[in-house]
């Protein structure tokens, strides 16, 4: 990442190809219209390239990628729910009510949950952040994305258990 | 998602997976042609290109429909390219996949008080001074811009063309400039072109590994792109500070 602040172009390709994958299932788990997640993991790689000198030494590269990743698909998706409670039922209810068909299919567990713990919980319990960290990537206290990361756990469970 | 290791260490329950077996939860392959795109824009946004038109008082005019005749005055003040180091370009066509790359001429405009004037190859730019692109082509297709200082080379701008001429264009629609910065220095600027979009990292690093000289040279530049199959030309352009 030091060579990239520096300018190093072979250096932010690396990065891209090394992180590319898992930025992808990010932006496209929370925004359901490809197009718009495509559009929305560009923005998050010219975000990292325009915010290059903010990284810190030291600092976990993936960490402030998530940030960058999360803010960003946050900001697409707050809009793209507003856009759709205009039209449509709220998210919040289509949340509560939401069940999967099937209850192996823990991709559409996750997708039921509030999007706060759903965050947290891609986040601390998918992409194994520590809590410190997923607080850093959310913008909340450690202690708050402990607490999400938990209930988020709690509910899946119920989900789960409930589907069987 | 089926598997009840992942799903226990997921909910907290479990120790944690094998090696790549959380990969396939977390990760998604992008789609075609995402990863070009995406790489496109940051070089875009590498090379400071900005819109043309930004900050020049003739901006309103644009708006009120001076396009036309801005698009009048390029032409007239542009000169085709007077360092034609692809001289012999009518030879190379014959040559493999150059069959199928349009031809391509680039032409090079200043911009001065805010109207593009003739750029010539004696002149010297500063900084803040400010460049246009306008590409001649045969065929419909893509080029990529590339920017060469030094053992520099830099993949600026790539965007499609129709037959004829084409003001070269940012992603916004806006007429792309170089703006010279006091840390630019004397170079090329060169034209690839080719039937479909071309991964801009992949067409650098290519030009690196097959030109021999450094620092890059307006004259060879091209004879080694057409050598890998891609159609060429090139402009040097000389900056002061």
């Amino acid at each position: 990442m030091l060579q990239v602040q520096q300018g190093d172009e072979q250096a932010y390709s690396e990065l891209f190809a090394r992180h590319k994958r898992s930025v992808f299932g990010y932006t496209s788990r929370f925004i359901r219209d490809e197009a718009r997640a495509q559009e929305v993991f560009q923005d998050t790689w010219l975000k990292v390239h325009r915010s290059r000198h903010t990284y810190r030494q030291g600092a976990r590269f993936k960490t402030w990628l998530f940030t960058i990743a999360a803010n960003t698909t946050r900001d697409a998706y707050r809009s793209s729910q507003r856009r759709i409670q205009t039209v449509d039922s709220p998210v919040e209810a289509r949340s509560a009510h939401h069940r999967p068909s099937d209850h192996a299919d823990l991709h559409t567990a996750i997708e039921g949950l509030p999007d706060s713990l759903r965050e947290a919980f891609y986040m601390g319990a998918v992409q194994g952040f520590d809590h410190n960290e997923v607080a850093e990537a959310l913008g909340i206290s450690p202690a708050n994305a402990r607490a999400r990361i938990s209930r988020a756990r709690a509910q899946l469970r119920e989900i789960l258990k409930g589907d069987a | 998602m089926s598997d009840p290791q992942l799903l226990d260490y997921l909910l907290g329950e479990g120790p944690e997976p094998r090696p790549g077996q959380l990969a396939d939860f977390t990760e998604e392959a992008l789609p075609d042609g995402l990863e070009e795109r995406t790489l496109n824009r940051v070089a875009v946004e590498r090379t400071r290109l900005s819109p043309a038109v930004q900050q020049h008082t003739w901006r309103r005019a644009w708006a009120v429909g001076l396009a036309i005749a801005a698009s009048f005055v390029i032409a007239l003040t542009i000169p085709e390219s007077s360092e034609t180091p692809q001289g012999n370009l009518e030879n190379m066509t014959a040559k493999g996949l150059v069959q199928s790359a349009p031809m391509v001429h680039l032409k090079l405009a200043r911009m001065e008080s805010g109207e593009a004037v003739r750029h010539r190859s004696d002149r010297a730019y500063r900084a803040g001074e400010s460049l246009l692109f306008r590409v001649q082509s045969n065929s419909s297709g893509w080029i990529t811009l590339l920017n060469a200082q030094g053992d520099r080379l830099s993949a600026v701008l790539q965007t499609q063309v129709e037959v004829g001429d084409n003001d070269l264009v940012l992603p916004n629609g806006e007429i792309a400039q170089w703006q010279f910065d006091s840390t630019d220095q004397s170079g090329f600027f060169a034209v690839i072109s080719s039937e479909s979009p071309l991964p801009s990292e992949t067409l650098v690093q290519q030009l690196r590994a097959a030109a021999d000289e450094r620092p890059f040279q307006v004259r060879s530049f091209c004879l080694t792109a057409q050598a890998l199959g891609w159609q060429c030309d090139a402009i040097e352009v000389m900056v002061t500070q």
